[in-house]
């Protein structure tokens, strides 16, 4: 049975840690991702994203959990609908993908 | 000899009518900067002018291996139907449309310009003003009309080495400048401002009502030819903007708004992938960045040569 029949949450990986060379300028990052020879300028929060992603494949859910837990401005909810936007929009970047 | 500073001849070595002679005909091996150039011209008036602004620039023998060859020869057609044109063509091809030979001389030029932006991908090419001054380059990476080229010409008369008011040029993986020194295209109002800024300056004949305005032609400084063998490491990059009656403010630039401000304005980051990534994650790195807003030329010149000097 496949994630969508079965229900399960999409989980999010980072695009592969050879796919993309990294600048940290202070709390600026810049990004190269090798497969679409593009150069992406993200915040320190996206770089995070992706970090943890790479590390372990999550749900946006879970990420969003982790996230607010570290800043007590926003409930869980808004977090995770703010960073559903941000992976799609990764995601047509090629930065992350779905398992 | 007059100084190619590799001890050869320079094209104002050549007598004025066999210069004009070898442009109508064969053609005459011209080195820019990195960039040796056949050049062929059909057009009197412009072989005069070639001749006036390129005279420090070395020649290069008819064996030499070319970077391109470029032509630019009056059209034919009924002179009661057709008005006048020129045809630009480089390696026998047409990057445009024929233009108007009254305009000859800026066409020469902006086809010049065209082919280095198209073509010669082994240079990481910024639009950008480049001068040197203590040994040390200063990029002016802008948009047209932010005031580049003006503040270029005007530069080049305040203490600082003309690398070129068009190509920021360096070979990926290195932050040495490349010197292009050739006319500097001053349009519309600029004219005017460079002459009362520098009444040395060498500045040709107006050609009206280009696409670009008003156009004329400044000479490049001799010196500036005569070294242009001699590169310069990327010290400065102020990305310059001039606004009608502004006071002269020199703001800070983070290194990751200056690294995305340089990408978006190279000719050919996207096209040399990593290794532009990494030429100007280099550049940025090595360089101090400035955003620079003036309305007077004088006194952006003295910030600029402080900041040079290290007085700021």
């Amino acid at each position: 049975m496949s994630r969508a029949e079965s229900n399960a949450p999409v989980l999010w990986r980072a695009s592969p840690v050879e796919d993309i060379a990294w600048i940290r300028f202070d709390d600026e990052y810049v990004a190269y991702h090798r497969p679409s020879v593009k150069t992406h300028f993200l915040n320190a929060a996206t770089h995070r994203l992706l970090t943890d992603l790479l590390v372990e494949p999550a749900s946006a859910a879970t990420v969003a959990a982790a996230f607010a837990g570290d800043s007590s401005a926003s409930p869980v909810g808004d977090v995770e609908k703010e960073l559903r936007a941000t992976l799609s929009h990764l995601e047509s970047l090629g930065l992350v993908g779905r398992e | 000899m007059t100084g190619a500073g590799h001890g050869g001849q320079v094209v104002s070595d050549l007598p004025a009518e066999t210069f004009a002679a070898r442009l109508a005909g064969p053609g005459l091996g011209i080195r820019m900067g990195p960039f040796h150039t056949r050049v062929q011209v059909g057009v009197p008036a412009v072989q005069a002018a070639l001749y006036r602004f390129y005279g420090a620039h070395p020649v290069v023998a008819d064996d030499d291996v070319f970077s391109f060859h470029v032509k630019l020869a009056p059209t034919r057609g009924l002179p009661l139907v057709h008005r006048p044109r020129v045809r630009f063509s480089v390696d026998g091809r047409r990057p445009h449309e024929d233009m108007p030979l009254a305009q000859a001389l800026p066409v020469f030029e902006w086809g010049l310009n065209l082919v280095v932006a198209l073509r010669c991908y082994g240079f990481l090419m910024l639009h950008a003003g480049v001068l040197e001054r203590n040994g040390q380059a200063m990029l002016l990476p802008a948009a047209p009309g932010d005031g580049k080229s003006t503040l270029c010409a005007g530069l080049a008369f305040r203490g600082w080495r003309l690398f070129s008011d068009e190509f920021g040029l360096l070979r990926p993986g290195s932050t040495d400048m490349l010197p292009v020194p050739r006319p500097v295209a001053l349009k519309n109002g600029s004219v005017e401002i460079i002459r009362a800024f520098a009444p040395a300056a060498d500045i040709g004949p107006l050609t009206r009502n280009t696409r670009k305005g008003d156009v004329a032609h400044l000479k490049p400084p001799a010196d500036a030819v005569q070294r242009q063998h001699a590169p310069a490491p990327a010290a400065l990059v102020v990305f310059p903007r001039w606004e009608a009656g502004a006071a002269v403010e020199l703001e800070d630039l983070s290194p990751a708004e200056a690294f995305m401000r340089l990408a978006v304005n190279a000719f050919n980051y996207e096209l040399l992938g990593e290794a532009a990534f990494d030429t100007v994650r280099r550049l940025v790195e090595g360089a101090r960045c400035f955003s620079l807003r003036y309305g007077d030329l004088e006194a952006a010149a003295e910030h600029l040569g402080a900041l040079a000097d290290g007085e700021l």
